[in-house]
């Protein structure tokens, strides 16, 4: 894939690095440094997109794969880009705009495993079974199980709140 | 909220994200670039400057063998070259294989077992290492006081080495190990729970 090509495509998901960071990460510094981490996996990577998928899964398999490796990286933070402000300013801007359901959906759902995080948000993003088993590697059947898991357990989450 | 009520609230939300562009092309080449060269100097940093210390140790050994006349002697200076040399090389390749897992190119389940497997892996050796961390404290004062000063403590008493030295190096190095350790099985109970997740 080109870059001017990778770009664009980029910047017309970008809303993917945002809603998988805000799930994966907690506080601020940790989103930061996801946030930044997840656009240089995907920079590091384009060249390999071969077209066999479409290019939001690609990306929701690199941002999802980055989150995972997000915690080697609790002990060993790499210096922020001076760009932070802007990034931060702008995230900021987003977390405003969010309703206070919003925001409580998004609390409910950091408190789930790192698998079903996952899963979740490939659902909430209106996926079928069948693209969130491609992106996943799980089965479909697998991820129709592990969906009517999350549905008691954050059902259970918002009885006890 | 129903899963069905979410996605609705989801979908909502969505919108409102997509209408705030967070990147330009600028600020994604600069990401990249300033990430990529931060990414390298950590780990030649942190990473080299461990690996370089034990290997010089194990090579003044290696070099000063010869002055370490009894068979107790040579042995313990065998034992401090393998270990200087085999932990620190175990560790860089545990390190490697995590590092090595493909983010593109790999399923969320597989780099999930991979990471899960992987960080298993290097707290073994972490864990061995702190083991080994004593003996080769003690092992260190007998063989660095033979080749500098050209003494054997296990025939010559020294009250200072065996009532100070060596009581405070083994207290220090066990709370070390004990830290170490605490953080271990932090980290591998979560590496643990992932696997067992993975096979439900």
């Amino acid at each position: 894939m080109h870059k001017e090509e990778f770009i664009h495509q980029l910047k017309e998901n970008e809303g993917i690095i945002y809603k998988v960071v805000s799930v994966y990460a907690t506080n601020v510094e940790d989103r930061k440094d996801l946030y930044q981490e997840i656009v240089y996996q995907l920079w590091k990577s384009h060249p390999s997109f071969k077209h066999e998928s479409k290019f939001s899964s690609w990306m929701y398999r690199v941002a999802l794969n980055t989150s995972i490796s997000q915690f080697k990286r609790e002990q060993k933070r790499i210096e922020q880009v001076p760009i932070d402000t802007f990034l931060l300013n702008k995230m900021e801007q987003i977390d405003s705009l969010m309703e206070e359901e919003m925001t409580l959906l998004y609390a409910q759902i950091q408190k789930l495993s790192v698998i079903e995080k996952g899963i979740i948000l490939l659902y909430l993003e209106g996926k079928s079974h069948d693209e969130i088993a491609t992106i996943t590697g799980f089965t479909p059947t697998n991820i129709g199980t592990r969906l009517s898991r999350i549905k008691i357990k954050l059902k259970s989450q918002l009885n006890t709140k | 909220m129903e899963l069905e009520q979410m996605r609705t609230l989801w979908r909502e939300a969505d919108l409102k994200i997509e209408q705030h562009k967070i990147l330009t092309n600028n600020s994604i080449e600069e990401i990249a670039q300033r990430r990529f060269s931060k990414t390298l100097s950590f780990i030649s940093l942190s990473e080299g400057i461990g690996l370089f210390c034990t290997l010089l140790t194990a090579l003044f050994i290696l070099w000063n063998l010869d002055k370490l006349d009894t068979w107790y002697l040579t042995m313990s200076g065998i034992l401090a070259v393998l270990v200087l040399i085999i932990l620190p090389f175990l560790s860089l390749k545990s390190i490697k294989n995590l590092k090595r897992i493909d983010i593109a190119g790999t399923t969320f389940k597989k780099s999930l077992r991979d990471y899960a497997l992987g960080k298993k892996q290097f707290l073994a050796i972490i864990k061995l290492g702190s083991y080994f961390a004593i003996l080769i404290f003690i092992i260190s004062i007998l063989l660095f006081e033979k080749i500098i000063n050209d003494r054997d403590l296990i025939k010559e008493i020294n009250l200072v080495v065996y009532w100070f030295i060596v009581p405070i190096g083994i207290i220090f190095q066990i709370l070390f190990s004990r830290l170490i350790l605490k953080k271990y099985h932090e980290v591998i109970d979560v590496a643990e729970s992932i696997l067992k997740e993975l096979n439900e």
